[in-house]
């Protein structure tokens, strides 16, 4: 495993390695998104409060925990570029702020349509709201200090920076529904808990975010291949790759 | 065809939860085209790139 992971470390073999996952992880994210979707949508029994409106869980819930999951993977890439200098963690920084962004933009969005039924309101300064805001706007911060730099590899070091001093808002999105009485309900889904949702809902919910998070991943491989080409055009490998292959 | 439009209905808030799906949808296949089209930038710009060489 930490050979591994050393090894994905060089770009050479991470450029090698991703081009024969991501067919895989295409066909995989695809089918276990479409199952989950379906199932959600099909055959989990409507909510005996919400009715139908909760089906929106299914789309709500992953995009809320991939804003946050991403946030918490790019503090450790983050680590990885100002401790060890392994430059491939600043490529993949911004790519993840990328999606991230996407991801909280999405979660944000699909919960307002679902609190105009539920709340009666589109919008309240509630604190998970509020905290989860907060992290598109971080995002928004990174994306945009990744683009004003000329020098990649330098502008990757204060991206890595600024992560590190926002992730202060993971745990307070987290327990923002423990610490304060908010309108946002309490987390369906706990590591250490019972899930507070019977399985015939869960299953759906389950597959959606695993089907999700592997879409994460499919996009994060694939636009890293692109930018490492790019950045690594000096070396060797990637004169191999366009005068042989034409890429 | 009664039990699909009853789906579709989806209980009374079809208004709610079919444009959220589509959203979702939206977004995650024009971030699949945005990749594809910078695929293909990629390799014109490290053809041209090396050409210059």
């Amino acid at each position: 495993m930490w050979k591994l992971l050393y090894q994905l470390a060089s770009p050479k073999t991470f450029y090698q390695l991703s081009g024969r996952w991501t067919p895989w992880i295409a066909v995989s994210a695809f089918l276990i998104l479409t199952l989950g979707i379906l199932w959600g949508l099909v055959f989990a029994p409507a909510d005996y409060q919400q009715g139908d409106a909760f089906r929106i869980i299914y789309v709500h819930v992953p995009s809320a925990f991939l804003s946050m999951a991403l946030y918490g993977w790019m503090g450790f890439l983050a680590i990885l570029l100002l401790v060890w200098r392994i430059k491939i963690a600043g490529v993949l920084l911004t790519i993840c702020a990328q999606l991230g962004a996407r991801t909280a933009l999405l979660a944000l969005v699909t919960g307002s349509i679902w609190g105009k039924p539920m709340w009666g309101t589109w919008w309240v300064w509630d604190a998970r709201l509020t905290s989860e805001l907060i992290l598109l706007f971080l995002y928004g911060a990174i994306l945009a200090t990744a683009h004003a730099y000329q020098n990649k590899e330098q502008g990757d070091k204060v991206v890595a920076i600024l992560t590190l001093v926002g992730l202060v808002d993971l745990p307070i999105i987290h327990y923002s529904v423990y610490w304060w009485n908010t309108l946002h309900q309490g987390s369906t889904l706990s590591v250490f808990a019972k899930p507070k949702i019977h399985s015939s809902m869960l299953y759906p919910l389950l597959m959606t975010l695993i089907g999700l998070s592997l879409y994460c991943l499919l996009v994060i491989l694939l636009k890293t291949r692109n930018e490492l080409l790019m950045r690594e055009r000096r070396q060797s490998w990637v004169k191999v790759l366009v005068e042989e292959n034409g890429l | 065809m009664n039990q699909f439009l009853e789906w579709l209905a989806m209980g009374g808030y079809s208004i709610y939860i079919w444009p959220a799906y589509g959203l979702v949808c939206v977004v995650l296949v024009m971030n699949l085209l945005g990749i594809k089209w910078q695929t293909i930038r990629t390799r014109k710009k490290l053809q041209q790139w090396f050409k210059k060489q």
